[in-house]
């Protein structure tokens, strides 16, 4: 069962502006980075409590509550899964719960930078750090035709179900031979939408110089330093607290 | 006979109904157009009569659709299939084998009919169509009227009792609306029901459905002889329809 | 300004020619209809005009194509661009950013002009197609005639002497399609030149001033639209006069040839000679 709908959401690029959103793509890149090496510095609860409350400026500040709650609730399952695992070979609550508490530390942080910046900021910070053009635009346009051939299997695949087709009958093999009417349409296709991008591309004359310009600059304002300050302190002070001693941290782990 | 009963739907994740109490009859030897604009719903109606909806589309689903008699929830789409042919706007959706013959044998291939039966069926939907003679061709070498009509015969192989077609004339040229005409007309007359969605009001007019729905917001907002819609210029230039000139023409001479 | 001059051209691996012999002269300021079936050679006249043709398709070509004196041989699609803009059929395949603004700026950026030229551009042109409030918007969730705007947009913004369009409303509904007509009308008006290759000559037959008819890779007919629209034998080609020919036929309107409802309306008031049949 397929719900086109559905994964047409995932590829939405909108970004709401919030003044996250705004901040220099290299400000968010480096905060999702300082954010997830935070927890990694000390498996210990105190650590992961600290990060949590870190992020907590930066989930009002993308208002990316929802998108929290979401995705925590999408990995609910793996969440009690580890907890269970981790207790069960550790006999360690505390150690039990400082690993969950890091992973749900890891979750927010990619959640709030996936809430706050498109993709089309990540293709510039890829430019901006150097990555060949060829790469960062094959990137962009990866994720402008997503959507374009997700629509696309949804009516091949509903187009020839609609002819009596049934994916799944039979045996492995029989199933995989079914995937043909499915696979063929969509090569052809997506090989058809690549030559006439190919087309555009030449008569926008990409490729045409070696001093391409750039319409989108960001500026490094005062907020992006406030934020770049703010990842310093959090990260000194997570090393600082990976430093404690056990005897010293709220709730210790033992080894 | 097909019947829409009171089917309100909501696609997952959609905060919004794509259909609200709609109720049809279609019944067969006839030909209706569903016409409405982008978002009206018209796509949703047409899944919902060979039972993409419920079965491969998911959401939430009050009402009931029967095909002759069998709730369409009890039925597979394959099965449903049999009486009802869906043809979609994009013929490239669909084709994958090596000749156009091949490729009309995959639906009753499917479906399970017999060797003979299918021979029979292939040969006369190509010969509805008017594709016999590029049996053998590649369907990718064909023109995009050629592949429009492939597409027909890929559904009418199955030997449906109703025809269902998605915005037939997008893409196509004069000619080929002209032999697509031919075709539906054709299929009315063979005791078919053919359904159509469009957005080409000329055309449809050209066509002359025996009755006209109009759809907006998922809702029908009119429905009754095509002469009756049409003449109502207004309503469907609000609802982002240009209506027939002939009936532009009558009604603004009417007026001055 | 933009001259074909007997050009004849196979594609690789086909064996008849797309075009055979074909001569055309297209000006400053004009407005120019192609009409002829699919397949008819209209796609490959117009990737002739901006160089794609024998730059990005590889065949057998005769003849020649200059732009502003310069044969096309001689200059890269890219320098073209400069020159003639080409708008394809499906908006889909020719968007290849992700937010309308930077849309129209990709090309800007292509040619390596300086930003503040590219903002200044990008308001115009957005200002011009009446489609500022898309600007921020992503290019994914546009309708397919917005889509098809932006793409007009994002070619405009090159400030090419001609726009080139391959069957603009080809994959949209009749409102959007009425409105993209609309576009291209009053863009002429400001003096762009504008060539359009259509099946929708209800539309786009009222705009224009000059219109070619293809059939077989060859111009068949050439004049004003109301003079071929008018005369019963362009039907020999598959093409169909648009409706409101019909009408005015059908109401036997005399001394007028109306292209548009408008102009219909007119004639039938004056009483021309009004016959209900």
């Amino acid at each position: 069962m397929l719900d086109p709908m559905g994964m047409v959401e995932i590829f939405r690029t909108q970004v709401g502006e919030t003044s996250y959103s705004k901040l220099n793509p290299l400000t968010k890149l480096i905060l999702f980075a300082s954010f997830i090496a935070l927890p990694l510095i000390s498996a210990s609860l105190l650590m992961q409590i600290f990060s949590l409350m870190a992020q907590t400026p930066l989930i009002i500040l993308s208002r990316s509550e929802r998108r929290v709650k979401r995705s925590l609730k999408a990995s609910l399952l793996f969440i009690v899964v580890l907890v269970v695992l981790n207790y069960l070979t550790t006999h360690s609550l505390e150690f039990s719960l400082a690993m969950v508490l890091r992973l749900v530390s890891m979750i927010i942080a990619s959640a709030i930078f996936m809430t706050g910046t498109s993709p089309a900021e990540i293709g510039d910070l890829l430019t901006k750090l150097k990555v060949p053009l060829q790469i960062t635009f094959s990137f962009v346009i990866a994720l402008r035709f997503i959507p374009v051939l997700a629509d696309d299997v949804v009516m091949i695949i509903t187009s020839q179900v609609s002819r009596g087709y049934e994916l799944e009958r039979g045996s492995f093999l029989e199933k995989v031979r079914r995937l043909i009417p499915i696979l063929i349409p969509m090569i052809i296709i997506a090989i058809r939408r690549g030559h006439q991008l190919a087309e555009a591309l030449e008569t926008k004359a990409f490729g045409a110089t070696e001093k391409r310009s750039n319409y989108v600059v960001y500026d490094y304002g005062r907020g992006d330093w406030i934020l770049l300050v703010y990842a310093i302190i959090v990260i000194t002070v997570g090393l600082m607290v990976g430093t404690l001693t056990p005897q010293f941290q709220l709730l210790p782990f033992q080894y | 006979m097909i019947e829409v009963e009171e089917v309100t739907f909501k696609y997952e994740g959609s905060g919004i109904n794509a259909l609200r109490d709609v109720s049809l009859e279609l019944e067969r030897g006839k030909i209706y157009g569903i016409v409405g604009p982008n978002g009206s719903g018209k796509s949703t109606l047409l899944r919902l009569l060979n039972g993409l909806i419920p079965h491969f589309y998911r959401g939430e689903m009050k009402g009931r659709v029967l095909v002759d008699g069998v709730d369409t929830r009890e039925a597979s789409v394959a099965q449903l299939s049999k009486k009802v042919g869906l043809v979609f706007q994009n013929p490239e959706h669909m084709f994958f084998s090596e000749t156009v013959y091949e490729e009309v044998s995959f639906g009753p291939k499917s479906i399970g009919m017999d060797p003979e039966e299918i021979r029979e069926s292939v040969k006369w939907a190509l010969e509805e169509v008017g594709l016999w003679e590029l049996r053998e061709r590649s369907p990718w070498s064909l023109s995009g009227g050629e592949m429009k009509r492939l597409s027909i015969a890929c559904v009418l192989s199955m030997k449906p009792e109703f025809l269902a077609v998605d915005e037939p004339t997008i893409g196509q040229d004069s000619l080929s609306k002209e032999s697509l005409l031919e075709i539906f007309k054709r299929m009315k007359g063979e005791g078919k029901g053919v359904v159509i969605v469009t957005h080409d009001l000329e055309w449809l007019d050209d066509l002359g459905p025996d009755l006209v729905f109009v759809l907006r917001y998922g809702v029908v907002i009119g429905g009754g002889d095509p002469r009756k819609i049409f003449s109502d210029i207004r309503n469907l230039a609000t609802n982002g329809l240009i209506p027939p000139y002939r009936y532009i023409v009558d009604s603004l001479l009417e007026v001055g | 300004m933009l001259k074909i001059e007997d050009v004849t051209f196979r594609y690789e691996g086909s064996k008849r020619p797309a075009l055979s012999e074909v001569s055309l002269e297209i000006d400053r300021g004009e407005f120019l209809l192609i009409a002829g079936l699919s397949g008819s050679g209209k796609s490959t006249l117009l990737r002739l005009l901006n160089g794609l043709i024998p730059h990005f398709y590889r065949g057998e070509m005769k003849g020649k194509v200059l732009v502003d004196g310069v044969d096309t041989r001689e200059a890269s699609v890219a320098q073209l661009s400069k020159k003639v803009g080409l708008v394809f059929q499906n908006p889909d395949n020719q968007i290849v950013t992700l937010r309308v603004d930077r849309e129209i700026a990709f090309g800007l950026e292509n040619l390596g002009l300086p930003r503040d030229e590219i903002v200044g551009r990008i308001d115009e042109v957005l200002k011009k197609l009446g489609i500022e409030h898309l600007r921020k918007r992503s290019t994914a969730e546009l309708s397919g005639g917005e889509k098809q705007l932006v793409a007009i947009a994002s070619v405009l913004a090159m400030k090419p002497d001609v726009i080139v369009l391959d069957e603009p409303t080809s994959e949209l509904d009749p409102f959007s399609s009425a409105r993209i007509a609309k576009v291209l009308g009053n863009l002429n008006r400001e003096g762009v030149t504008v060539v359009v290759a259509e099946h929708r000559l209800d539309l786009f037959a009222p705009k224009a001033n000059r219109m070619i008819v293809i059939s077989n890779g060859r111009i068949v007919r050439e004049g004003h639209p109301r003079e071929l629209l008018y005369r019963g034998d362009i039907s020999l080609h598959g093409v169909r006069p648009p409706s409101v020919v019909k009408l005015a036929r059908k109401y036997g309107v005399v001394g007028a040839q109306p292209l548009a409802v408008g102009e219909l309306i007119v004639a039938l008031r004056r009483g021309v000679r009004i016959d209900r049949s």
